[in-house]
């Protein structure tokens, strides 16, 4: 009975990906003997983040303003904007590129046996932010899986059918590859080479 | 139960889904094992050459050893075809989706469906084509011949007569034809019975009457669930048109 709170830690941390039973002890441990300090830094900005933390009305990735630091910075060029999959997409584009636009994220892909249609995509977050105007060219940075090519279809036809310019980045990304997962050099070029769909 | 040690199997991707941090729980149209499902170890994040190839609608070769709940994939090949995916788009892919959802809900797992398989790939070929309905048609017919369900065609289930083209019916699902009323509600012509049973489908009439009964068939075979790729296809229906094709 008395360590039950000890119990209750290890299991928690296996909410982590990649934590099984083993590390998680291991995690506990060493909070427990070494590092006090940043075991109550880490769970007070755990419980901020899990509260505060939401997403960006206009792009929604993820952050604790109404609006993120990418759209509300003036100087990104609003006239293009980047779909991605996920956040995690974002940053690799972020840090492996010079595109310097807007971006709009899915957290996730049309799945169409698993639920996922436009409404949990938040295209109709897209579209209002398409109807604003700002936009002149949609560049689709979706996964070059199925799924990642159904999205960018039907997100393509959206843009198109208001007139705006749509590109489709280059396929040196291998057909299943995830964005997040290919080395810069490649992304840097799959998005140099981006072409007109 | 194992299978493709000496021999691989040829298989067809239906579904698939993340399991723990790095795996997959796949489910697989194979012809002598039906739908089988297995897991897919480490294979997510990263450029593992396995994730590559498990995507619907491609043409495999697969491996797995293993009993119980979840075998283990241990191979999985690329097989050679004329099939590319990617000419699968919009409402040709609503479709494509649409077989792997019907054989995913109502193949039983490890059962063999050779009649199935076989029937997979032509219409796989045939979504972009003007003869798609027919496809369909084809595909869900074999399907519930598959498991067991075929549906009567030929005679009035109430006094044995044969269909007559001329007649009207009514379909009592999932039993069967029985000549209509005057007043029955959602009736089929004895032409169509008569077309579907020789999977000749004459003109837009007809077809549209055997959509219509095997729509009605599969939704009392699904127990009333709707269709995921059904949405898909009115989705795709739904697009504003952009003047460019
Ligand atoms: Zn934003």
């Amino acid at each position: 009975m008395s360590d039950r709170l000890l119990d209750d830690l290890v299991e928690s941390l296996r909410c982590l990906p990649g934590v099984g039973p083993k590390s998680a002890q291991r995690m506990a441990f060493h909070l427990l003997q070494r590092n006090r300090d940043g075991g109550l830094r880490l769970a007070e900005l755990l419980r901020q983040s899990m509260e505060r933390i939401s997403h960006c009305s206009v792009c929604r990735n993820f952050t604790e303003s109404p609006t993120c630091g990418v759209c509300s910075d003036s100087t990104r060029d609003a006239s293009k904007l980047c779909v991605v999959e996920s956040p995690a997409e974002l940053a690799a584009i972020e840090k492996a590129t010079d595109f310097r636009g807007h971006y709009f994220v899915l957290h996730g892909k049309l799945s169409p046996l698993d639920g996922m249609g436009p409404e949990q995509l938040g295209l109709d977050v897209l579209t209002h932010t398409l109807d604003q105007g700002l936009a002149r060219e949609v560049i689709l940075a979706t996964n070059s899986t199925v799924e990642g090519e159904a999205t960018a279809h039907y997100i393509g036809e959206l843009v198109r059918s208001r007139g705006l310019s749509v590109m489709r980045i280059a396929q040196g990304v291998p057909l299943g590859g995830e964005l997040e997962y290919v080395d810069g050099g490649t992304l840097s070029h799959a998005f140099a080479g981006r072409m007109p769909v | 139960m194992s299978a493709g040690r000496d021999n691989l199997v040829p298989a067809f991707l239906l579904h698939s889904r993340a399991f723990r941090d790095t795996s997959l729980i796949v489910d697989l149209l194979t012809p002598g094992h039906g739908r089988v499902s297995l897991i897919a170890k480490g294979v997510r994040g990263g450029k593992h050459s396995r994730a590559m190839l498990l995507q619907p609608f491609k043409a495999l070769h697969v491996g797995w050893v293993g009993r119980g709940e979840l075998p283990v994939l241990t191979t999985v090949e690329e097989a050679r075809s004329d099939f590319n995916s990617a000419r699968l788009q919009g409402q040709a892919l609503a479709c494509g989706y649409y077989l792997n959802e019907l054989a995913w809900r109502l193949l039983p797992a490890n059962e063999p469906a050779a009649e199935l398989f076989a029937c997979y790939l032509p219409t796989l070929l045939a979504l972009n084509e003007t003869s798609r309905d027919v496809a369909l048609r084809h595909y869900e017919i074999t399907l519930l011949r598959q498991i067991g369900y075929a549906p009567v065609l030929e005679h009035d289930i109430d006094t044995g007569a044969a269909i007559e083209p001329d007649k009207r019916y009514c379909y009592r699902i999932p039993d069967g034809p029985v000549s209509a009323g005057e007043h029955d509600p959602a009736q089929i012509s004895g032409a169509a019975l008569c077309a579907m049973a020789e999977l000749s489908f004459g003109n837009e009439t007809l077809l549209r009457e055997m959509r219509d009964l095997m729509r009605r068939l599969i939704h009392h075979h699904l127990d009333g669930r709707e269709l995921e790729s059904r949405k898909m296809f009115r989705m795709f229906g739904n697009l504003p048109q952009s003047g460019h094709g």
